[in-house]
């Protein structure tokens, strides 16, 4: 790791005068993408600014019909929340699944959708759910906040304050392990409310994570894994291809992860 | 093989141990053998400064080939101890019996336990020079007349999921024949470690260079190592068989289980898929596209 | 430098150091605690697993100014001063360590996952739950054996303190 200037803010008010002050600055939240990124020399940020010092940060809470997840709040604290576990298990399942107990314990749901790693399981969640982000400047849905592999619509400066997730959805996630990282080869989350079906798939798009229309026309009429039989699964130009897994390998999975997804969200 | 005046005894090996529990199976050994309490024996290995020669521990050899050595070396303190013993006892050497730490005159209620002879040994007060020499001291050399040829029968059960190509151990058995084995929970440790890494190398384990010469597999990122929840425990169990090439009967245990448990997995998986037409290891995409041919063949 | 003071196994320390020096660093090469070791440096293996503020996480992947104020807990704080942890104990009667190098590790998840799941724990969970503690030696075996004993001897220190 190359030398950086630490800052650890105790409330969001020093962490924004912080991140206005100081150009190349990362926003260290959990860091167990970050962290390694920079071990490998891959992110060599002038400064780091910590955010596990600002508790206003963590914590959840229910809002009327949402549930409201601090940026900070661990994947530990989401898989085990008694409200996240009562409104939305499957949202607590995929918390619960992502890394390993110690990763759980430190990795954030804001950092790991500031990072949107394509292989990364909140994204496809949060945009199945219809969540909102929510920012030190401006709230975006996050079908608008997540652009592209590694890429997202904040901007400079800005930072993750909190996650508005609605409730009252039938929800799953399903993944498909990369056998050696654990992370997500192929993630499909299904999110069923009212009529609006939205199947979000990660870990297999070449520009990350992204949306499978035809199967959210095909189970917006019957939602029901049934009713992917017979719809063509994403085309395998548009998917990865690395030693793991071929690009057609992946497109086979999305189709079994979405039926096992959609399966679970029915379950209950 | 050095026996201390207080009766304890320092086991300088050449046979290195990194984790295969040398110091308690050798110390077991010495103290079975000596009777004298587990505790009272130190194995020193692994330091050039006190160990003259070693090569390492490779090959099954460190029961078969070092504990022969440390046999032979017990025989000479043995044989020494009873040379020391008949003067202390003043008694005929071929009178001296040795059993559980005890030298005894044949047929007399006459003892001396090991660590007073030890103790006479190096005093000499019984004894004069020119009668034996002093101290309790020996080096024994192995070479070993034959290899060991351990045996056995390793059974893998595996599961297939065909929409995935996951494989799944679902149950391990597996008898082997180590011949004598003094630490069953060390050699059964032995052979758990190899079983999964044999699963490993059948199932999940290869490295992948690129067409440059690169290493793409250089990180736990990539090399898939088995991890807890890839494995089942194992049931494991022995017959035995004295190996007849080395004093002690033992045969080699340390490789078995690598060396059965690729092709139990691999008899598995293509007895499940009906077909020979697949590599190690056998990773879930390369089980899927091998069960995508097995299905398009039942379809013919 | 930044100064960081934390409390280590009960002690309270405090060193300068880089903005960069991993929480690991600072255990081995600032307190001389070399019990808690650096496998992968990854992030995978999880041989570096120590407790902050009660929760197990990975000490190569945490930066030791991030850990300010923080309580810390390594493998050379849980035994009893001569006598071992019931985790510990479990490990040696078990044979659940060859190598010895992600042991630390091992039982300081293993801890964890007690404080978390409770002394009651399946073969299956605790599979599952050593996700991030990878081990060449043992095929796992004895240690979800050792683990199961140990966490099992945990709830008999409860019962018997209370």
């Amino acid at each position: 790791m190359y030398a950086f200037d630490f800052h650890r803010p105790a409330t969001l008010r020093q962490a924004n005068s912080l991140v206005g002050k100081l150009g190349d600055a990362k926003i260290l939240a959990g860091g167990q993408t970050l962290l390694p990124t920079m071990k490998q020399r891959l992110a060599s940020p002038s400064a780091v600014i910590d955010l596990s010092g600002v508790p206003e940060l963590a914590g959840i809470e229910q809002k009327g019909r949402n549930l409201v997840i601090g940026a900070m709040t661990s994947h530990a604290e989401v898989a085990t929340s008694a409200l996240v576990t009562a409104a939305l298990p499957g949202l607590a399942a995929l918390a619960g699944g992502i890394g390993d107990p110690h990763v759980r314990h430190k990795g954030t749901i804001g950092g790991s959708i500031a990072n949107n790693d394509p292989a990364a399981d909140y994204p496809a969640g949060l945009l199945a759910l219809g969540a909102t982000i929510v920012t030190n400047r401006r709230k975006m849905p996050a079908a608008e906040f997540f652009t592209g592999m590694f890429s997202t619509a904040l901007d400079e400066g800005e930072i993750i304050t909190k996650v508005i997730v609605p409730i009252g959805a039938k929800f799953a996630y399903a993944k498909f392990r990369n056998p050696a990282s654990r992370y997500a080869m192929v993630g499909v989350a299904v999110g069923k409310k009212g009529s609006s079906v939205v199947v979000a798939v990660t870990g297999a798009g070449s520009d990350g994570v992204f949306r499978w229309t035809e199967a959210e026309a095909a189970l917006g009429k019957r939602f029901n894994a049934k009713s992917l039989d017979g719809i063509t699964n994403p085309a395998a130009k548009d998917l990865n291809s690395d030693i793991h897994a071929s690009a057609e390998y992946r497109s086979h999975l999305i189709g079994v992860m979405a039926r096992r997804a959609v399966t679970g969200a029915t379950a209950k | 093989m050095r026996v201390n005046p207080v009766g304890t005894v320092e086991v300088l090996t050449g046979s290195h141990s990194h984790g295969q529990g040398h110091e308690t199976t050798f110390a077991q050994l010495v103290a079975g053998r000596l009777g004298i309490p587990i505790e009272n024996v130190a194995i020193v290995h692994g330091d050039t400064d006190k160990v003259q020669m070693g090569m390492g521990t490779y090959g099954s050899r460190s029961g078969a080939v070092g504990m022969s050595a440390i046999v032979k070396a017990l025989d000479k303190i043995e044989a020494k101890a009873k040379k020391v013993a008949s003067f202390v006892l003043e008694a005929a050497e071929a009178d001296i019996d040795f059993k559980d730490g005890k030298f005894s005159v044949k047929g007399t209620d006459k003892s001396v336990d090991f660590a007073s002879v030890a103790l006479q040994a190096y005093v000499a007060h019984k004894f004069t020079g020119e009668q034996l020499e002093p101290g309790l001291k020996e080096g024994a050399f192995y070479d070993p007349t034959n290899f060991t040829f351990p045996s056995g029968v390793h059974i893998a059960e595996v599961e297939i999921d065909p929409d995935t190509g996951v494989t799944t151990i679902a149950k391990w058995t597996a008898v082997d024949d180590f011949g004598v084995i003094i630490n069953p929970m060390i050699v059964e440790g032995q052979v758990h470690g190899g079983i999964a890494q044999g699963i490993g190398q059948a199932l999940l384990e290869g490295a992948v260079y690129d067409a440059n010469g690169q290493l793409l597999t250089a990180s736990y990122m990539d090399y898939t190592m088995p991890r807890a929840d890839d494995l089942p425990s194992f049931r494991v169990d022995h017959t035995t068989t004295p190996c007849p090439s080395n004093p002690l009967g033992i045969k080699g245990c340390g490789e078995a289980g690598a060396i059965a448990a690729p092709a139990a997995v691999m008899n598995a998986v293509t007895d499940a898929l009906g077909h020979e037409n697949i590599a190690m290891p056998a990773t879930p995409q390369a089980v899927w596209l091998a069960a995508r041919a097995s299905f398009a063949k039942a379809a013919e | 430098m930044p100064k960081v003071s934390m409390t280590v196994n009960g002690k309270r320390v405090s060193a300068d150091v880089e903005g960069r020096t991993l929480l690991v660093q600072f255990l081995r090469e600032h307190q001389r605690l070399t019990g808690t070791h650096v496998g992968c440096d990854t992030s995978q293996c999880g041989a570096c697993v120590v407790h902050v503020d009660g929760k197990a996480i990975k000490a190569c992947t945490t930066l030791a100014l991030s850990c300010e104020g923080a309580n810390v807990i390594t493998i050379e704080g849980v035994a009893n001063g001569t006598e071992l942890h019931p985790m510990q104990a479990a490990f040696r009667t078990h044979h659940g360590l060859q190598c010895g190098f992600c042991t630390p590790g091992m039982i300081m998840a293993a801890i964890d996952m007690v404080n978390r799941l409770g002394t009651d724990l399946s073969e299956e969970t605790i599979r599952h739950e050593l996700e991030g503690n990878i081990c060449r030696c043992t095929g796992y075996h004895n240690i979800v054996k050792a683990i199961q004993a140990g966490a099992a001897a945990m709830g008999g220190m409860k019962v018997a303190a209370e």
